[in-house]
């Protein structure tokens, strides 16, 4: 039995050649008749070394198939046949089910393979050749010794030439690859000079290998073959039913001589050979676990290395060859360390090729025209996050081909090509990695996809008016979301968006979507290069530092000491910032995360604890206050709020000192640091030192943000003043007040001459009427509670107000409790009949139910009661 | 009879031990970063070659006074099971005994909570209180 560990790396290999022959024959469709034959060899070659190797470990299944696929790739070769379409997707389907035969290789005979058989076979011409399983003596024959591959042995020295005597005595000339013919020579196979005719090539490669094709052309249209084998020489005559005469054996020293012969100088064919070699470089497997530790113990060298250049400081003048040495580890080490993060980076090029199949088959099931181009294949993303991108970056694709571009009649109808287009582009964005897709489809209607939103349930009408062009894009991604007219079985079930958008965004990932109706849409991808690396803000606050997620961060704001008043207001008790007409709440960073809060002394330099309260207080002594170096006036004092976003909500973090961005490892917070809410997780800094990665949302919740108080506040604010400007142009203003704690009245204020404060104690009652010395008359007063349906004023009020009515000739005072506020109204108070008299009607405002008085009927119903007049 | 090997440290003036295959290694790796809001025992984290290390006040952990300040003597003892290490006063040798040694901790020998304490161990010229990991790493927040 072959070892495990033999056959895992056969499975490997295997892997590796069918994926390379995947973009190989994608390639060779596009390739123009002539470019292909480089390409033709390479897939031939890879097949035929699974063929090999399954042979020699045993899995027929696989052998048979690949075995028909190389008969076809053979047809190609001989130009027998051309690689169209059709053939092609045989073949590819055939790498499918080889694939799937490999990944689960001890099973793989139990892997129905028959149709794909049957489709292969059918390509082969009606030579009379049934296509079943190799022979045994094939197999032999071509099944190199374990750990011997196509890989292991490239031609060292390229071809070499190789003149003996043939068959018919004549002079024949070989020009073989250096590499088989050792190859062949360790493997002790018998190699022969066999002359035949042109078409015997396949009948050859039945028993062994064909290794070249003698260079002289006869006049018979015969030439000769260079076989090799593992026949012995008296039975291949027979096993190749030909004559003897035809046959000449070729003895290995003739070979072996050959081999020392300097190469040949490169022919025409050579460079693209060598083009070859250079785009792969040797590559070994290395398990990921490895790498892992690798780069653990580089991280650790690193921090080695910082500690020993701050021991060495002290001392490095006096020793002159210190200093070079350091530097010298030191850059070393820094090397060592980015070539090793490097490792697990792969390039992307390895989901681009995937998706060249991909709109392929796509393009076939639904009848379109479609091409991928693809640029920027060489950047590398680490591996976990370039296998996670692959669902979402199929997602798009599929969408495109599928939504986005038009049928080809479709196309040429609007004036487009034909052949619509998807661009498939990736880049490096500072520290970051973009991927972008961009079709020239339909595009898309934010209108319809509103619509359809609403008809979906996932968005209110009344939503939708407020979104911007962007925003309704960005509703594909709402889960459950599918605008596609038609569910095909390629997409349109409203699966997909949403997938792109948690997928990507799990790796700290954004995804954004343009379109342009008619002329096509554009999605962009962008990610971070490494799963543990992110870019922060890095802040200090009471001597130590803290990292901030850049994404985290929406800007900077620094209030200048003198500013600090005008600027910090207070909403209850919570400090907020207005920034831009906006209010934000503020947080410190040291209360948030439980420091003592310190400050500089601007002369001494030094750090002393911070006695303030508020953020905003200054000294309240003016003698002191006057003092021109008010250490609060410093630029040292100057504030610096680093504005925040979670979820929609913006807040503002109070910090001491701004440091640079920096690109940091997260490390995770062991399990008694959990509960701090206010933590992310901890990385460390360039000189070894420890810091805290700040959570926002955790800081928010932990310094028990109310951003609804404050936006509602702002809400008032903005209200207020839309309604200042507004009422230039016909606002009516409106005077509301209080008789009782739960009542609202309002009346208009141009029905008012004066509003006067007055004391409780002031009031004289004569009789059941009430009188106010005011202004040295007597002013009758009148109790709203008297004449209309509402609360008497509380007895306990000490200061009321009276409200003196406009109305000519007509001395009187409205007693009231409370004025509330002047308010500019729009809409008149709404009426009905069943209003009492006295009550013109009601409206809400501010929320509450509020009572208009009517002013001139009061008056009336006053003095027909009182009949003061 | 099975010998066991003990790393011994002491805090405030009691000698203790941790089973030698428990104890990663001991360093002076102090230069701490706090980490507020986590239970008090936990004095902070500092960087272990690259990982960080969350380091605990034994002395708050085993109920005693907070090991404040740092002199020279002070040290972690880094522990095997997970990334966390004690801070102790000063590091004392290794000791090695019989297992039969151990006796059962008295329950006035100290202010330790006895939860932490495996047994004692007499030396010739003092009492070595063998503690428990597991008990101190257990999470004991609020």
């Amino acid at each position: 039995m072959v070892s495990e560990i033999v056959v895992n790396e056969f499975v490997a290999e295997a892997r590796e050649h069918l994926g390379n022959t995947e973009c190989d024959l994608l390639a060779m469709e596009n390739c123009a008749e002539g470019e292909s034959c480089g390409v033709i060899d390479r897939i031939f070659r890879s097949i035929h070394s699974i063929k090999g190797g399954s042979g020699t470990f045993g899995f027929p299944a696989v052998m048979e198939l690949s075995h028909a696929m190389e008969s076809v790739l053979l047809l190609f070769r001989k130009g027998v046949a051309e690689p169209d379409h059709e053939k092609i997707n045989i073949l590819l389907q055939g790498v499918d089910k080889l694939k799937s035969m490999i990944d689960d290789i001890h099973s793989s005979s139990k892997i129905d393979c028959r149709s794909e058989l049957e489709r292969l076979n059918a390509i082969l011409p009606a030579c009379g050749k049934s296509g079943g399983g190799p022979s045994q003596k094939e197999l032999k024959a071509c099944s190199p010794p374990p750990g011997s591959t196509d890989r292991s042995s490239p031609p060292p020295g390229g071809s070499i030439k190789l003149s003996i005597k043939g068959a018919d005595h004549t002079l024949v000339t070989f020009l073989p690859e250096a590499g088989q013919i050792s190859s062949a020579l360790s493997m002790q196979h018998f190699l022969f000079a066999i002359r035949a005719d042109e078409d015997f090539l396949d009948k050859l490669l039945e028993f062994g290998l064909c290794l070249a094709v003698s260079v002289e052309n006869r006049a018979d249209g015969s030439c000769h073959y260079l076989f090799s084998t593992i026949l012995e020489p008296d039975l291949v005559a027979t096993a190749l039913s030909i004559s003897n005469e035809q046959i000449q054996r070729i003895d290995p020293e003739t070979l072996r001589l050959a081999l020392i012969a300097p190469p040949l100088p490169e022919t025409a064919a050579e460079p693209e050979a060598k083009k070859q070699k250079e785009k792969t470089p040797e590559t070994i497997r290395v398990n990921v676990e490895l790498l892992d530790i690798l780069i653990n113990l580089a991280g650790e060298l690193v921090l080695g290395r910082n500690q020993l250049r701050q021991v060495l400081e002290a001392t490095v003048d006096t020793n002159p060859r210190l200093r070079s040495v350091i530097q010298n580890v030191n850059l070393v080490t820094s090397e060592m360390q980015a070539h090793i993060l490097q490792m697990r980076m792969q390039p992307i090029r390895n989901i681009f090729s995937r998706m060249h199949r991909l709109v392929r088959d796509l393009c076939d099931q639904l009848s379109k025209e479609v091409e991928l181009l693809t640029e920027g294949g060489q950047v590398e993303l680490d591996k976990s996050i370039l296998e996670g991108l692959i669902d979402p970056v199929v997602h798009i694709i599929r969408n495109c081909v599928d939504h986005g571009i038009e049928t080809g009649e479709q196309r040429s109808a609007q004036g487009k090509r034909r052949k619509g287009q998807i661009r498939l582009l990736a880049s490096h964005e500072g520290g970051q990695v973009s991927i972008t897709i961009t079709d020239d489809g339909r595009g898309m209607e934010p209108e319809a996809i509103v619509e359809k939103a609403v008809i979906q349930g996932l968005l209110s009408p009344e939503g939708a008016g407020r979104l911007s062009e962007k925003d309704k894009l960005a509703l594909i991604f709402l889960p459950g979301f599918s605008t596609a007219k038609t569910v095909t079985n390629v997409s349109g079930r409203g699966v997909g968006m949403d997938v792109v958008k948690t997928n990507v965004e799990r790796f700290g990932g954004h995804v954004e979507i343009e379109s342009v109706k008619g002329c096509g849409t554009t999605i962009r991808i962008r990610i971070p290069l490494t799963l543990a690396i992110i870019s922060s803000l890095i802040v200090g606050t009471a001597d130590q530092r803290f990292a901030i997620p850049q994404e985290n961060v929406k800007e900077l704001v620094c209030i200048p000491a003198e500013d600090k008043r005008r600027r910090i207001e207070k909403v209850g008790v919570a400090p907020v910032l207005r920034l831009r007409e906006q209010l934000l709440p503020l947080v410190r960073l040291t209360e948030a995360a439980g420091l003592s809060p310190t400050f500089v002394h601007p002369v001494t330099e030094k750090r002393l604890p911070e006695r303030r309260k508020n953020i905003a207080d200054r000294r309240e002594n003016p003698q002191r206050r006057d003092r021109e170096e008010d250490r609060r006036r410093s630029p040292q004092s100057d504030i610096y709020v680093v504005v925040l976003k979670v979820v929609g909500n913006l807040f503002g973090l109070i910090v001491d000192e701004l440091f640079n961005i920096e690109e940091i490892v997260v490390k995770p917070l062991s399990d008694h640091i959990r509960d701090c809410r206010c933590f992310a997780g901890s990385t460390i800094m360039g000189d070894g030192r420890v810091a805290m990665i700040l959570d926002a949302a955790g800081i928010a919740s932990s310094a028990k943000l109310r951003f609804a108080e404050v936006q509602n506040e702002q809400l008032r604010r903005l209200a207020c003043q839309s309604k200042k400007q507004d009422s230039a142009v016909s606002g009516v203003s409106t005077l509301i007040f209080k008789c009782a704690p739960d009542e609202q009245l309002a009346l208009a204020l141009s029905s008012i001459t004066r509003l006067e404060k007055i004391s409780a104690n002031g009031i004289v009652r004569i009789g059941n009427r009430d009188f106010i010395n005011y202004r040295g008359k007597v002013l009758p007063l009148m109790r709203l509670d008297t004449f209309l349906p509402v609360s008497p004023i509380q007895r306990n009020n000490e200061e009321l107000h009276v409200i003196i009515p406009k109305l000519p000739g007509i001395e009187l005072g409205i007693l009231i409790s409370e004025v509330v506020d002047v308010v500019e109204l729009f809409s008149k108070p709404g009426k009905s009949s069943d209003n009492p008299p006295g009550i013109e009607g009601s409206a809400v405002i501010d929320g509450k139910i509020t009572m208009f008085l009517d002013m001139e009927e009061l008056l009336r119903i006053f003095n027909k009661e009182g009949g003061l007049n | 009879m099975a010998t066991k090997q003990y790393v011994t440290f002491s805090i405030d003036g009691y000698l203790l031990g941790l089973d030698v295959l428990r104890v990663q290694e001991i360093n002076r790796f102090l230069d701490i970063t706090p980490a507020p809001g986590a239970p008090a025992y936990v004095r902070g984290l500092v960087n272990l070659r690259g990982q960080t290390l969350t380091v605990f006040d034994l002395g708050i952990r085993l109920g005693l006074a907070a090991r404040r300040p740092l002199t020279e003597e002070s040290h972690n003892v880094v522990l095997k099971q997970q990334l966390v290490g004690l801070l102790v006063d000063s590091i004392g040798n290794i000791v090695q005994c019989d297992e039969a040694g151990i006796e059962q901790c008295p329950a006035n020998a100290c202010r330790i909570q006895a939860d932490f304490v495996d047994g004692v161990v007499r030396l010739e010229e003092q009492l070595l209180i063998i503690l428990r990991p597991e008990k101190i790493l257990e999470y004991a927040g609020n």
